[in-house]
């Protein structure tokens, strides 16, 4: 959806985005494809333009969140020496590199199978161990941090949190914990996701992956998610400072609820209420009540059982009123894993400042069963307080509250 | 009841697999009388590396702690992560029906998370293609298991974060939590580091030319690197006042910490950052350096980092003729990576309740950059009352815990 908040909210306005087909080598003679967002040409030039780095060759996990977290420190206006003192950079990321890692095991499988080359199975390991061992090291989440930490010379402290695909809202929470308890003056949250072919085989292989590449929130001919690519930063600063400054405020992060599902990996506690106390208690440590909740982004993965899920958790938590408008974006730039609860709030903020809900793309057809109405046009609505709730894999439960200032 | 007990934070239950023994009170034993965990390689086959040695987990029995059915879904690092997490539990005096009362919080740091998981998968798919790659493993992999495994095994739903802060999480960790329980966001944390030896992490510091042959030496002048290692240190936190009532063991309070970002060298702490991370620590906690007691060192036994930390050390501490003891543990335990900072809080903890500081073994030569008291070769008796546990980290990642003794009458 572009290079920026401008061009993203752009696009996202025009309603139109889709997934690209890509073909990808298996084993020898092998193939398989699958659907994914992907960046155009062009915002890889601008990406690297912005990155600047003297045509140094980055991988795409790295190039997406130093870019972000760049773009997100410029629209910030922080001064330079905010940014060095007294700057905490939160990055998220699920599996940092490991795509590039399993390219580098499948061509130098297929490199060795292809040239027919004699190679004993323990001799083969000891090849891959040697040829492999910087891309190995690189698995490591610590290369990320320093190295953003690095290019955007922030020296305050440096926390890398994995929490699955809530991540980047258990990265909110701890950015706003870090200033209340004075630690810092500001916090730059840095999420972001370059799902791989890998992935993609494991998710289709536990039927979560849209065939077709049509990501269908909660919709009657929801088939999976398709997965996007990119990375979001959003800063955060105590009020007073923020407004001592003038800077821009796009909303106030009011706080959060937090819940651990303690059952599957790859499915939510669906007969329990943990999720559904994640938002209680956001809503309670947020002060706010459910009728001055004006607009809800759910996690939205466009998988039937998990949809229908956060629907009755919605619709419980309403029970008696009606409900906000509901949208879920995810069918903006797909399910960006680790990034996309953060990337998701920074539209949602855009939703706010710009005082209008994008659609949900993609809608058809209501499924009986789930029977939530999402916003299926462009709205034209003052905003005052939104949620954003996402329910990650090993069963990491998150709900956060903004509102306009 | 003082009214101030509410807002302390104390350390009341300890559980540790490591090296050098399973549960506290070995691990205690044979550290104060510096027995080293390092041992020849055995789980793999090292011959075609240089490097032979490792602070391997030999008598880990997981099924002592984990029932069978859950085994099959969790790396090592879970398994020991899960296994001190009942040993601490148990220490703290707390029965698992007895955990339902409360807000239970988990926070936990790794570097890695599961490499032997990715190892195993990564076998599979060179030598017989993606296909045979159980699905079941997959998600075994992800960092995030771990912590999520904890709450599952306990069944705690509250706040549950996962912190990769390379080989300083375990102190994030410590740091996150101690915030949690100031909040009133929880009224228990079960909080610590776990890391698992594997060929990766062999290859990946072997690549930096990091380790060392045979020991680990810090401070030594004849120093060679580290060694790698694996382990546990789970810990359970908690108010005062939750613990008095309780009658519960307090082994020690957390006074806060201190953290900092280097973002100068990928593998070497700055001095300057180790610095910013001791002062702010100790500013966060009011206490003067004269008043610390001991300094359980990140002590690598690299050139590079026990040179750094040496010299902040001696900036900070040895002033007015005044010599704070600093001992590396690494030098019996190797590094156990995202477990060593949790682990390294378990022997402060144990010095202050013992009044004993551990020693750094394989010292024998005098390095003039790291003229410190590293506590060489034996164990010391000392009244112990204010403790630091230094960690600093690859990637610049710097922390620094302040921990301390509770006074008799505070008991």
């Amino acid at each position: 959806m572009g290079i920026g908040k401008e061009e993203l909210w752009k696009n996202v306005l025009l309603n139109n985005s889709q997934p690209v087909k890509e073909m990808n080598r298996l084993d020898v003679g092998k193939n398989d494809s699958f659907y994914v967002y992907r960046l155009k040409r062009n915002d890889y030039r601008e990406l690297n333009r912005i990155y600047a780095a003297d045509n140094k060759k980055e991988s795409k996990d790295f190039l997406f969140l130093a870019t972000a977290a760049k773009l997100a420190l410029v629209d910030s206006k922080l001064s330079k020496e905010i940014i060095y003192k007294d700057t905490v950079l939160i990055v998220s990321h699920e599996s940092p590199e490991l795509g590039n890692f399993y390219d580098l095991i499948i061509n130098e499988t297929y490199k060795t199978k292809f040239k027919n080359k004699k190679i004993s199975k323990a001799n083969y390991t000891k090849y891959l161990y040697s040829n492999l061992s910087k891309s190995a090291y690189n698995l490591q989440s610590f290369m990320f941090l320093f190295r953003i930490a690095k290019y955007l010379n922030i020296h305050g402290f440096t926390q890398y949190i994995n929490n699955a695909c809530a991540s980047g809202l258990y990265g909110i929470e701890s950015a706003s914990q870090h200033i209340k308890l004075n630690k810092c003056k500001a916090a730059l949250v840095v999420a972001g996701d370059h799902p791989d072919f890998y992935k993609y085989l494991w998710f289709k292989r536990i039927g979560l992956y849209s065939p077709n590449g049509q990501l269908r929130p909660f919709d009657a001919n929801s088939n999976g998610f398709v997965f996007g690519e990119g990375a979001v930063g959003i800063v955060f600063e105590d009020l007073e400072h923020a407004r001592k400054r003038k800077a821009t405020i796009y909303g106030e992060y009011l706080g959060g609820g937090f819940s651990q599902d303690c059952w599957k990996v790859s499915f939510p506690a669906i007969k329990e209420k943990h999720y559904e106390n994640a938002f209680v208690q956001a809503l309670a440590i947020s002060k706010i009540k459910k009728k001055d909740v004006d607009l809800i982004v759910p996690h939205g993965v466009g998988n039937y059982i998990i949809d229908r899920f956060e629907a009755e958790v919605i619709k419980n938590i309403y029970i008696e009123h009606r409900l906000p408008l509901i949208s879920a974006f995810k069918p903006y730039f797909g399910h960006n894993l680790g990034g996309s609860a953060l990337l998701e709030t920074a539209l949602l903020l855009l939703a706010i400042k710009n005082r209008q809900v994008p659609a949900t793309l993609n809608i058809k057809q209501k499924h009986p069963r789930i029977n939530l109405d999402l916003v299926d046009r462009n709205t034209r609505k003052k905003i005052n307080c939104a949620v954003k709730m996402a329910c990650g894999f090993a069963g990491y439960n998150a709900v956060a509250v903004f509102k306009r200032l | 009841m003082n009214s101030k007990d509410s807002d302390r934070v104390v350390i009341t239950g300890l559980g540790i697999i490591s090296s050098i023994g399973i549960g506290w009170k070995e691990f205690w034993k044979n550290l104060i009388a510096g027995k080293s965990g390092i041992s020849r390689i055995e789980t793999f086959d090292t011959s075609d590396f240089d490097r032979h040695y490792a602070g391997q987990v030999k008598n880990f029995d997981p099924q002592q702690f984990i029932g069978n059915r859950s085994l099959s879904h969790l790396g090592r690092t879970s398994q020991m992560a899960l296994a001190a997490t009942h040993l601490a539990i148990e220490d703290a005096g707390l029965s698992y029906e007895e955990l339902k009362q409360y807000r239970v919080g988990i926070s936990i740091g790794t570097t890695m998370g599961e490499p032997q998981v990715l190892e195993v998968m990564n076998n599979i798919l060179i030598r017989h293609g993606f296909d045979d790659v159980d699905p079941k493993l997959v998600p075994v992999y992800p960092s995030n298991g771990i912590s999520a495994s904890i709450a599952r095994n306990l069944g705690v739903t509250g706040d549950n974060l996962l912190l990769a802060n390379a080989c300083s999480a375990g102190n994030y960790s410590f740091g996150h939590a101690f915030d949690n329980i100031k909040l009133g966001k929880a009224d228990l944390m079960v909080v610590g580091g776990a890391d698992s030896f594997s060929k990766l992490n062999l290859v990946g510091f072997n690549r930096l030319f990091a380790v060392a042959p045979e020991k680990c030496q810090p401070f030594d002048k004849n120093r060679k690197g580290m060694i790698v290692g694996e382990g546990a240190g789970i810990v359970v936190i908690e108010t005062l006042e939750n613990a008095k009532k309780r009658g519960a063991p307090i082994y020690a309070e957390i006074l806060g910490y201190g953290l900092s970002c280097d973002a100068e060298h990928m593998t070497s702490p700055e001095v300057k950052g180790i610095t910013k991370a001791v002062t702010k620590a100790l500013k966060a906690t009011g206490i003067k350096p004269e008043e610390v007691d001991y300094i359980c060192a990140h002590g690598t036994g690299t050139g590079q980092n026990d040179k750094n930390e040496a010299q902040a050390v001696r900036n900070i501490f040895y002033t007015n003729g005044h010599k704070v003891p600093t001992s590396s543990i690494k030098s019996m335990l190797g590094h156990t990576m995202g477990a060593a900072s949790a682990i390294e809080g378990i022997a402060c903890c144990l010095a202050i309740k013992h009044n004993i500081l551990p020693p750094t073994i394989n010292y024998e030569e005098l390095d003039l950059e790291c003229d410190i008291d590293c506590v060489p070769n034996k164990s010391k008796s000392q009244k112990t009352k204010i403790v630091l546990n230094n960690s600093f980290a690859f990637g610049g990642n710097n922390a620094c815990l302040v921990l301390s003794s509770i006074k008799n009458n505070d008991k």
